[in-house]
C-alpha cells in the first residue's frame, strides 16, 4: 500500500468524523471552524486523488467563503441551536452507516482496485478442470464426465462437498431435535381431510404443476453428471413440488401418502448411507476416499458405462443419493414449518 | 412466402398480446373495486404474456440466425406459456377467494353471488 493511500484513507476517517461532531454540536460557531477544518481534509483528499486544480477552488470556497457567509447569517439569527429536527438516534445511526459504507469504499479503493488487479484470463486451476475431466486422450486425472461443475463438486473437490453437506444435515438434525414433539401435535388433534386445503381449482392446477416441477427436478438430478444440474439442485426443486402440493392441498395430503417425519428421515439416511458406501468402496479396495476413476497410483475405478449409460462413474449415484436425502430434508423442514405456531405453544404450556 | 406467413402471424400475436397489456393497465388504473382490478390484472397474465410468448415461439421457427437453437426456443417458449396459462388465473382465483371469504374487500358491483348462497354465512 502506497503513503498517499493511507492518508487518503486517513483524511476521510478524520472528515467522517468531523461530520459527526459538527452534528452534535449545538454552538453554531463552533461548528462552522469544524467545518472548515473539515474542508481542509477534504482538500487533501483531494489533492491525493490528483484533482488538484478542484483543490484549489476548494481551499478559498469552502474555508472561507462558506465560512463568512454562516457567520453573517447566525450573526443575523442566533448562535445557539435550540430544536434538533431529527432525533439523536437516527442520527448517529445514519452517521454509523455512512462511516461503514466509507469505510468499506476506502479499504476497496486503497486494497482492491489500485494495488490489485484480477486477472482477466482463466486461472491455471480452472484451465486444469476444463482440460482434463473428459480428455479421452489423457485420462490421467479424468473424471469421465462432461459437466465440469459436477466434476469438480464430487470429484476433484468431494471432500469439501462431503462437509458441506454434513453442516446441511447437521442443521436439519437440530431442527428436528427442537420439534421433537410433532407427534404429540397430531394424536392430539385430528382433523378431517373434507376441510382442509384450498378450492378445487387450486387443488387440480397444483397437482399439474407438482407433476411439471417433479419431472423437471428428476431430470436435474440424473442428469446432473451430463448437462448442468445436480443432486442438490435437483433436490431442492422437488422439495419445491412438495412445498406446492403443502400450500393447495394441506400438509394432511402429504401426511395421508405416508410422507410423515420419520419416513422421511428413513429416506435420508439410506440416501446418506449409500454415499458413504460409495465414497468408502475405493478405499477399501485399495484406492482412496472419493475416489471415482482409476489413476497411476491407486488402481481402482468405478465403471464408466453401465448397461449402455454412462455414468460417469460415480457421480452419477452420488448426485441421485444425494438429491434424495436433500429432497427428503428440505420437505421435513418444510411439514415442520407449516405447522402452526400456536399448536407447538399450546403443547409446550406456553401462554400465545 | 410461408416463412414471411409465419413472421406475420408471430409478429400479429405479439402486437396482440401489447394491446391486452394497455387495456389491462388502464383496467388497473381506473377500475373501482379491488375484483375488477384483479380481474385486469389477470387479463395481462391471460392475454398479453401468454399470447406475446406464443408469438416469440412462432417467430422464432423462421429466425435463421439461431440456427438449430430455434427448435429449444419454440419448445420452451410454449411451455412457458402454457405454464403461465395455468398458474396465474389459479393465483387470482385464489387471490379473490381469499379477500372474500376474509372479507377484507367487499364486492361493491354485484349482481348475482353464488358463494354467498352456497355458504349462509360467508359473507353478509
Amino acid at each position: 500500500m502506497l503513503i498517499s493511500e493511507v492518508l487518503l484513507a486517513y483524511s476521510m476517517i478524520v472528515i467522517t468524523l468531523l461530520t459527526l461532531v459538527i452534528i452534535f454540536t449545538k454552538d453554531l460557531v463552533n461548528a462552522v471552524v469544524l467545518s472548515a477544518a473539515q474542508s481542509i481534509f477534504f482538500v487533501i483528499a483531494l489533492y491525493l486523488l490528483l484533482a488538484v486544480d478542484v483543490a484549489l477552488v476548494y481551499l478559498p470556497v469552502a474555508v472561507g467563503g462558506y465560512s463568512l457567509i454562516f457567520l453573517y447569517a447566525i450573526g443575523k439569527t442566533e448562535r445557539f441551536e435550540k430544536v434538533a429536527g431529527y432525533s439523536r438516534k437516527l442520527i448517529f445511526l445514519s452517521v454509523m452507516a455512512f462511516m461503514l459504507i466509507a469505510a468499506l469504499l476506502i479499504g476497496m479503493l486503497a486494497g482492491g482496485y489500485t494495488g490489485w488487479i484480477p486477472r482477466e484470463v482463466t486461472r491455471p486451476l480452472a484451465r486444469f478442470v476444463l482440460r482434463s475431466t473428459i480428455n479421452h486422450l489423457n485420462k490421467t486425472f479424468w473424471t469421465s464426465s462432461p459437466e465440469a461443475v459436477s466434476a469438480t463438486v464430487w470429484d476433484y473437490r468431494g471432500l469439501d462437498t462431503f462437509f458441506e453437506i454434513a453442516v446441511f444435515y447437521g442443521s436439519i438434525a437440530g431442527c428436528l431435535a427442537l420439534f421433537r414433539f410433532i407427534d404429540v401435535v397430531f394424536k392430539e388433534r385430528p382433523i378431517e381431510k373434507a376441510d382442509v386445503g384450498l378450492s378445487i381449482v387450486a387443488k387440480a392446477s397444483c397437482k399439474i404443476i407438482f407433476a411439471l416441477i417433479a419431472v423437471a427436478s428428476a431430470s436435474l438430478m440424473l442428469h446432473g453428471h451430463l448437462t448442468p444440474g445436480g443432486g442438490f439442485q435437483g433436490g431442492s426443486a422437488f422439495s419445491i413440488a412438495l412445498m406446492v402440493v403443502i400450500i393447495p392441498l394441506s400438509q394432511y395430503f402429504l401426511r395421508g401418502l405416508g410422507l410423515e417425519e420419520r419416513r422421511l428421515m428413513l429416506l435420508r439416511s439410506i440416501g446418506l448411507t449409500l454415499i458413504a458406501l460409495l465414497i468408502l468402496l475405493p478405499a477399501a479396495l485399495g484406492g482412496y476416499i472419493f475416489q471415482n476413476q482409476a489413476k497411476l497410483w491407486a488402481d481402482f475405478g468405478y465403471p464408466t458405462i453401465i448397461g449402455g449409460f454412462w455414468t460417469s462413474g460415480s457421480i452419477f449415484f452420488l448426485n441421485l443419493f444425494d438429491g434424495m436425502a436433500v429432497a427428503a430434508g428440505f420437505a421435513i423442514i418444510f411439514l415442520i414449518l407449516s405447522i402452526p405456531e400456536e399448536c407447538f405453544k399450546r403443547l409446550m404450556k406456553v401462554k400465545p | 412466402m410461408l416463412k414471411e406467413l409465419i413472421f406475420l402471424i408471430g409478429i400479429g400475436l405479439i402486437t396482440i398480446g401489447i394491446i391486452f397489456k394497455i387495456i389491462s393497465s388502464i383496467g388497473l388504473l381506473r377500475l373501482p373495486d379491488f375484483y375488477l382490478r384483479l380481474h385486469a390484472a389477470t387479463i395481462n397474465a391471460v392475454g398479453g404474456t401468454t399470447l406475446s410468448i406464443v408469438g416469440v415461439a412462432i417467430l422464432s421457427l423462421v429466425c435463421d440466425f439461431l440456427g438449430d437453437l430455434r427448435i429449444y426456443v419454440f419448445g420452451s417458449a410454449l411451455a412457458i406459456a402454457a405454464i403461465i396459462l395455468i398458474t396465474s388465473p389459479v393465483g387470482s382465483h385464489v387471490i379473490a377467494r381469499a379477500a372474500y371469504k376474509s372479507k377484507t374487500e367487499l364486492p361493491k358491483y354485484i349482481f348475482y353471488d353464488e358463494l354467498r348462497k352456497g355458504e349462509s354465512n360467508a359473507y353478509k
